[in-house]
């Protein structure tokens, strides 16, 4: 936005140790100027992500790594970690049976089975979590 | 017995060491062995960085402002309450409401900085500031009604929160105003009350040609006694005055009066060990961020870093060791020379602060540390 002044250029002296260096080294110079060719092709890279971006663009891209962090640092959780495994480990298992529909009494019927108790009462204990959670907010 | 810690501020320095510690001593708190509490007197967490770019529309003050709740790890029990008092001797705090009484083993106050604004005559009335979100959003519509004039950055009270933020604001106001075009119809004035334009030495060398290049007119040791709201003018202890048609003014600051009323330290700053950040009256009690008296600025960063050093403190000396980490005085800033670039400076006890040459990637890492400051808040960065 400031009307910045021209950058001036001053001629300076090349020291003499420099010379020395370029002189006794030609095959690594040659390198070394081959490869700021690369270097050079980087900062045109560099520089069109710069003229690309805006300032809304750089908030946006930080609050959605912000979010992204905040539900990693909650989901770190040794027991989160654990229970989201078991989570994931049912879901899988559940793939694995054939599921078929299951009606009002039927659903009485599988209360009987000791793994959907055991599954239910899981369940129950994450409902109540949940709505500990919901008060605190 | 359980060991209790108890931290008073729901600040910065205050939110980052509960978080701290309920991570270093996780296991001792699952086990019951260890208590870490939290006493806030406001269920929000305000990030006032934020406040500098409420008057340039570039920020609502809700956008710095978080539920404590959400930010602060769930071993760590949050208590609402205004402690009034701290009685060493007996090692308990007595809050404001309720009667309630806490005790405490370890005591960490993070209680930070409060604006004075009544300390200077006149500022109330005739000063606008960035310092508070009200006060922020009033200097907005001050700002957008501003045709030209004289504008006045008044540093009135040091020491004050954010050192940076007057030089920021000069920065930001001058572009700002070129790119409504009224610069040329506007005199731009900035006082500092030292005798130079910043406290740091180092970072008033890096301003003064900056200043100099953008027309802002520098007075220093302009120690502002009183300001006139009917006459426009801001007046200074040594008799110069200065008139404005907008003054902004950096207001005077003071600690929280349970500091002093618990004889911790004058003016409401703990006197402190500098490296250890133990209260010199009080064994069992550490003092962080704004609180601490130190000889450096009132920053952020300086909270964040003493923080993460008494929870290590503090959880060593839990687990029955010689606690030996050390806050080196170690403070990071970011400095906005405009709308589109930024410096920053470092330093700390024993480096002088260093100034980096401004650009379009330090202004863009500022405003993603910014975005990203819940994840400090969390003790996460």
């Amino acid at each position: 936005m400031q009307d910045h002044e021209p950058t001036t250029t001053t001629e300076q002296q090349v020291p003499d140790e420099l010379v020395r260096a370029i002189e006794n080294n030609p095959e690594e110079v040659a390198l070394l100027v081959e490869r700021l060719g690369l270097v050079n092709d980087l900062i045109d890279v560099l520089e069109l992500g710069v003229g690309a971006l805006d300032d809304e663009m750089v908030r946006s891209l930080a609050r959605t790594g912000t979010s992204l962090a905040e539900v990693a640092d909650d989901a770190a959780d040794p027991d989160t970690v654990a229970g989201m495994k078991r989570l994931l480990r049912a879901v899988g298992d559940a793939e694995e049976v054939e599921a078929t529909p299951v009606g009002a009494v039927g659903l009485l019927r599988a209360t009987r089975d000791p793994e959907v108790k055991a599954g239910l009462g899981y369940l129950v204990a994450l409902a109540a979590a949940l709505g500990a959670g919901t008060d605190e907010e | 017995m359980t060991n209790r810690i108890v931290v008073v501020g729901g600040g910065t320095g205050g939110t980052v060491v509960s978080n701290r510690l309920a991570e270093e001593l996780a296991s001792e708190i699952d086990d019951g062995d260890v208590e870490v509490t939290l006493v806030s007197d406001d269920t929000k967490h305000v990030y006032k960085p934020v406040f500098l770019y409420v008057p340039f529309g570039l920020a609502e003050p809700d956008d710095g402002v978080r539920d404590l709740r959400e930010l602060v790890d769930e071993r760590v029990n949050l208590v609402t309450n205004r402690v009034r008092r701290v009685d060493t001797d007996e090692t308990r705090l007595y809050c404001q409401d309720g009667d309630e009484v806490i005790e405490y083993d370890t005591l960490v106050l993070a209680t930070g900085a409060k604006l004075d604004p009544d300390a200077v005559p006149g500022f109330r009335q005739g000063a606008h500031h960035f310092y508070s979100a009200d006060g922020a959003e009033r200097l907005r519509d001050a700002l957008a009604e501003f045709e030209g004039g004289r504008l006045v950055l008044s540093v009135v009270g040091t020491p004050h929160m954010c050192p940076a933020a007057p030089l920021e604001f000069t920065f930001i106001v001058d572009d700002w105003l070129r790119s409504r075009g009224l610069r040329e119809d506007t005199d731009l004035v900035y006082t500092y009350p030292m005798e130079r334009s910043h406290g740091k030495p180092e970072v008033a060398e890096w301003a003064d040609p900056i200043l100099a290049d953008r027309g802002v007119r520098v007075e220093t040791d302009f120690v502002v006694d009183a300001v006139d709201p009917d006459e426009r003018v801001v007046s200074a202890e040594s008799g110069a005055e200065v008139d404005y048609d907008l003054l902004v003014g950096i207001p005077p600051h003071r600690g929280d009066e349970l500091i002093t009323d618990s004889g911790l330290g004058d003016a409401g700053w703990v006197d402190v060990d500098q490296r250890t950040l133990r209260a010199t009256a009080a064994e069992d009690v550490y003092a962080i961020g704004d609180t601490a008296a130190l000889p450096i600025p009132k920053a952020g960063s300086a909270a964040h870093f003493q923080a993460f050093a008494v929870a290590e403190r503090i959880a060593a000396e839990v687990r029955g060791r010689t606690p030996t980490k050390r806050y080196d005085g170690k403070t990071v800033c970011f400095v906005e020379t405009g709308l589109d670039e930024a410096s920053f400076v470092s330093f700390d006890y024993e480096t002088p602060a260093t100034m980096r040459q401004p650009s379009k990637p330090i202004h863009w890492a500022k405003h993603a540390y910014n975005e990203s400051y819940w994840l400090t808040a969390r003790g996460m960065l």
